[in-house]
């Protein structure tokens, strides 16, 4: 099989998961597509070959979600986006949209807690599936977590995460 | 008070992680295959998410992504002007030349060593002024390395750098297809060729590896584009290639040359 078939093959089996996880990530189409193609561009820079460790899907999720929070970051310097997502006219009930909720949080939060609040909220992760996903221990995962529920009570004392 | 988020994943039921593994065929008929089928077959919630993921409709690659795969390896990392291999010395200038030759002579008590195995780099600015770069350093577009091994051990080496593209480039030896560099004695050795660094700004790591049998150079850089995957592609994050052999690597810093 050529090299050209084997990345077919590749995109055929994985862009589905890459591109679902941007969009639910991102919230819009656009930005989804172009992650996706970001991550496949660096699946053919890294030899073609998505890497087996863990599984190829959890590599994708990690180099997804640092691509989608790359984008979110230049989002966060637009100051239009900042006003719409702090808008205090914003409806959020207990079964809200949480993806907005936690990107918007995102785009306030330091830096190193932005990919596991991802796997904890949104992919709901228990911390023993995102320890290996990130090749961190149970123990930082739950250290990580509770630095971020700090930050979030210190910046939105009107919200309550859930546990 | 309100909840920013509630977790609505059952114990028990699976992850978004497990069922996009499970659609890509990636946990091929294994135990925990069976077992996550198992929970499919009684959870209609699990097996409703599932049809869901499997209903996404991925875009399709792009025309520069489908070209981007069909370029042989080779070209993808050193396409255009990337990374020019220039002539030993020859654009070095005699003076140049002169200090390398100095410094190759002085005695090293600073380099970073694994093993009986040090990297030097020297760098070649626009304004002719060489350096050399142990452990650490930076770099600017435009400037010309070249590459010195200091080993108590005789060997064939290979340099590689990876880079925050990311991408790996064989920078040692330099013509295509060639073979590691013989290394025939203990001691400091300039290896031939140089390299101008390109425009690919943040981190780049330039590994040496030096194997007591000589080591086709490709195999090298798939071990080194592996471990720069590993690292998310992080050249920073890279601290070993598991080549086997000795390894030392030298990180630099690429910068716009200030003006």
């Amino acid at each position: 099989m050529g090299e050209s078939q084997n990345f077919d093959a590749c995109y055929d089996r994985y862009s589905r998961s890459v591109y679902r996880r941007a969009l639910k990530i991102l919230g819009d189409t656009e930005s989804a597509r172009d992650v996706t193609q970001e991550v496949f561009l660096r699946v053919v820079r890294c030899g073609g070959q998505v890497p087996p460790e863990p599984t190829p899907t959890s590599w994708l999720y990690r180099v997804t979600t640092n691509l989608c929070l790359n984008r979110l970051r230049d989002q966060r310097r637009q100051k239009a986006r900042l006003a719409e997502a702090f808008d205090p006219d914003l409806n959020v009930s207990a079964n809200g949209d949480s993806r907005v909720i936690v990107t918007d949080m995102l785009s306030r939060i330091p830096e190193e807690l932005q990919d596991i609040a991802i796997y904890f909220f949104l992919d709901e992760l228990t911390y023993d599936e995102i320890a290996p996903l990130m090749g961190l221990s149970r123990r930082t995962i739950s250290n990580r977590l509770a630095s971020f529920r700090e930050v979030v009570a210190r910046m939105f004392p009107n919200e309550r995460l859930a546990s | 008070m309100t909840s920013v988020t509630s977790r609505s994943r059952k114990a028990g039921c699976l992850s978004s992680l497990d069922l996009d593994e499970l659609l890509a065929g990636d946990l091929s008929g294994g135990e925990r295959e069976a077992l996550l089928r198992g929970h499919l077959e009684t959870c209609p919630a699990c097996s409703g998410r599932l049809a869901q993921f499997a209903a996404v409709e991925p875009p399709p690659a792009s025309a520069s992504l489908r070209s981007e795969a069909r370029r042989p390896p080779r070209e993808r990392v050193s396409s255009g002007t990337r990374r020019r291999v220039v002539a030993a010395l020859g654009v070095f200038g005699c003076a140049a030349a002169a200090v390398l030759i100095v410094s190759f002579r002085a005695p090293i008590t600073t380099e970073r060593t694994k093993g009986s195995l040090a990297l030097t780099i020297f760098i070649k600015g626009s304004a002719g002024s060489v350096e050399s770069v142990q452990g650490e350093g930076t770099l600017h577009p435009g400037d010309e390395m070249r590459f010195s091994l200091t080993t108590a051990a005789v060997g064939h080496a290979v340099v590689v750098g990876l880079d925050a593209a990311p991408s790996v480039t064989v920078y040692a030896p330099t013509a295509p297809a060639a073979q590691a560099v013989p290394v025939e004695s203990a001691g400091s050795h300039v290896l031939p060729g140089s390299i101008i660094a390109d425009e690919t700004g943040g981190a780049e790591r330039v590994f040496a590896v030096l194997c007591p049998t000589p080591r086709d150079p490709q195999a090298v850089r798939a071990a080194a584009l592996a471990a720069l995957a590993h690292a998310d592609g992080r050249p920073d994050a890279v601290t070993a290639l598991g080549s086997g052999c000795l390894e030392t690597s030298v990180l630099l810093h690429k910068v716009a040359r200030p003006r």
